[in-house]
């Protein structure tokens, strides 16, 4: 009903340089050795989507925690959502970001860090489709595009508080342009009201939710689309720390269960030597991205792997 | 009291059936600018339109020979609808709250010191400019019953067919164009929109009543609702059944119907805000508990 944003057209390859387009005629995608699968045989040699969402919700009953056969450890291939290619973003005006080059696939925790304007959000942007590249490609699996599965929490909600919403309903927004009849739009509702420990509270007013409570809603309205990725701006911002570590105990287990990969923005380190599997480390108008302890390796924060390897319990980040 | 009301039934059918369809389309259209927060955008634009209306009698006056009433009545509209939209569109455009604000008042201070000026040395227009300002139905027309219940017509399916779109384009533009709508452009329409009901509202009722029933009814309807969606269907529903509440005394008491929907509005719109400080009082006191 509603045009995908620019560049979420199928195929989904938005790029300023057409000769790094994904070949005609293939759609998408396993980068990882430079070989191009179709995305539905994808699909069904990992075993993933819609597997992962749909047995979420049959067993939605029997907890968060009861998805047997789910582990994301026995994916024999790493399969590739997205890819940066000397990307360059901005605005018309300005360029923010160049050369950046990324892969992020099913199932990764992605921290995008670095100090305020470095240029993450505008990456999130581009991502999001909201922003053209301005050289470079950047390739979304086109069944993300395609089907909208590209789920996105911002700071905070801008529902004004004056407005009667119930968090029901707040939740159900997020449905906006996937096509569902009204028993799948309750279900899929219930299902990520579930997933983010707010089942009893779908008929509360939204602006009656503690901080805390609002963030997990927000995150919610982006799990209504079950997305493949989620892509979330800086969510913790407002929390405390109790509220924040709650919050990403939940992310975890999101990417754990139903291999969701997920794009976090922060400048919190702390967070990120705690957690990080991958980092983009923005910095002086680029972007470093990879493994953690490589990035930082790479980016000479010695304390900063120290503090990684610490966290982790590894002796050896190399 | 209603005996006698259904007893002028005839007489002025043409100008109660505007009423009500006016409150329900404005009601409707209202809720939108009401959920934004930007009341004084309905006053801005239809001050936007008496100018344009005004602009459209003096041309009139001076360059349009021969032409029948009701011909000059669609001119005047189609004036008054020009200026609504650009108002409209110039206000919903501006970046920031702080530039929105100024601008909205810019174009409600400019609307009204023009709209007496242009007109300032023909007393037919100034007599019209009045009466756009202090607001009258009695003069509508069979035309003005079909216009309305066409719009009320068009805002219902456009609301049916994409109510979630709409509020979260209305509600969390960020969000909307995160997932895929085209932002901007339904922006562009719905301030084209509100300016097209509020010009035809104005030319058949003038600048009170137009006013009142687009932000009005929203106002109640946001004190006593749950959920948004419900807002929707409330906000029309009110603004009609408080038209028609009115119509029925001001018949009865000899008052003038235009001013006394606004009044009765405005008083159900202070007992909905007693009503929402009392729910929040017995939520807090079962929470205690």
């Amino acid at each position: 009903m509603y045009p995908l944003p620019p560049g979420g057209t199928p195929g989904a390859s938005r790029e300023a340089n057409p000769t790094d387009a994904l070949p005609a005629g293939r759609g998408c995608t396993d980068l990882l050795h430079g070989d191009f699968l179709c995305a539905n045989s994808a699909r069904r040699q990992h075993g993933t989507e819609p597997g992962r969402w749909s047995k979420y919700r049959e067993s939605r009953g029997r907890g968060f925690f009861h998805l047997d056969g789910m582990s994301n450890d026995d994916t024999p291939q790493r399969r590739v959502l997205l890819r940066a290619s000397a990307l360059s973003a901005g605005y018309a005006s300005r360029t923010i970001l160049r050369g950046v080059d990324m892969e992020l696939a099913q199932g990764e925790f992605w921290f995008l860090v670095g100090s305020n304007g470095s240029g993450k959000t505008t990456l999130v942007r581009t991502v999001l489709g909201l922003l053209e590249p301005l050289g470079g490609s950047l390739t979304i699996d086109p069944s993300l595009s395609r089907s909208g599965r590209i789920g996105f929490v911002p700071q905070r909600s801008e529902i004004p508080p004056s407005v009667p919403m119930t968090v029901h309903e707040f939740v159900r927004l997020g449905l906006v342009g996937i096509r569902t009849t009204r028993a799948q739009r309750l279900e899929r509702v219930e299902t990520a009201l579930g997933l983010v420990g707010l089942a009893e509270l779908g008929h509360r007013g939204f602006a009656r939710l503690s901080g805390g409570l609002r963030q997990r809603a927000v995150l919610a309205r982006a799990l209504v689309r079950e997305p493949e990725l989620l892509v979330l701006d800086e969510p913790t911002n407002h929390l405390d720390p109790a509220t924040e570590d709650a919050f990403l105990d939940l992310l975890l287990r999101l990417k754990d269960d139903l291999g969701t990969a997920v794009m976090f923005v922060t400048h919190d380190l702390e967070i990120v030597t705690r957690m990080a599997t991958h980092v983009a480390l923005f910095t002086r108008g680029t972007v470093v991205a990879g493994r953690a302890a490589e990035v930082f390796q790479e980016a000479e924060l010695a304390p900063m792997r120290d503090r990684l390897a610490a966290s982790q319990g590894t002796g050896s980040l190399g | 009291m209603i005996p006698e009301f259904l007893d002028t039934w005839s007489l002025f059918r043409d100008a109660y059936l505007s009423g009500l369809l006016i409150a329900a389309v404005l009601g409707l259209v209202g809720a939108a600018v009401v959920a934004r927060d930007q009341i004084f955008l309905g006053a801005a634009v239809s001050q936007a339109s008496m100018f344009g209306i005004a602009l459209g009698i003096r041309l009139s006056d001076l360059y349009v020979e021969r032409l029948s009433e009701r011909a000059l009545d669609v001119i005047h509209s189609l004036t008054g609808g020009l200026f609504a939209v650009l108002g409209s569109l110039l206000t919903s455009r501006a970046a920031g709250t702080d530039t929105r604000e100024s601008l909205t008042g810019w174009v409600f201070l400019v609307g009204a010191s023009l709209s007496v000026l242009v007109v300032a040395h023909s007393p037919h227009g100034l007599a019209e400019v009045n009466r756009l300002a202090t607001s009258t139905i009695l003069g509508a027309h069979e035309t003005d019953v079909r216009i309305f219940a066409a719009m009320l017509a068009i805002s219902v399916a456009v609301v049916a067919l994409h109510r979630d779109a709409l509020m979260l384009m209305v509600l969390d533009p960020e969000m909307a164009r995160a997932v895929g709508i085209p932002v901007a452009r339904w922006d562009r329409r719905l301030g084209i929109w509100l300016g097209v009901t509020v010009a035809f509202s104005m030319h058949v009722s003038g600048l009170l009543y137009t006013f009142g029933c687009l932000v009005l009814p929203g106002l109640v309807a946001r004190n006593v609702c749950r959920n948004a969606s419900s807002v929707l269907v409330a906000a029309p529903l009110i603004g009609s059944l408080a038209a028609l509440l009115s119509f029925v005394l001001a018949n009865s008491l000899d008052y003038p119907p235009g001013q006394l929907a606004v009044a009765v509005m405005g008083v159900l719109l202070a007992a909905s805000w007693f009503q929402r400080v009392a729910r929040r009082d017995s939520a807090a006191a079962s929470g205690r508990d």
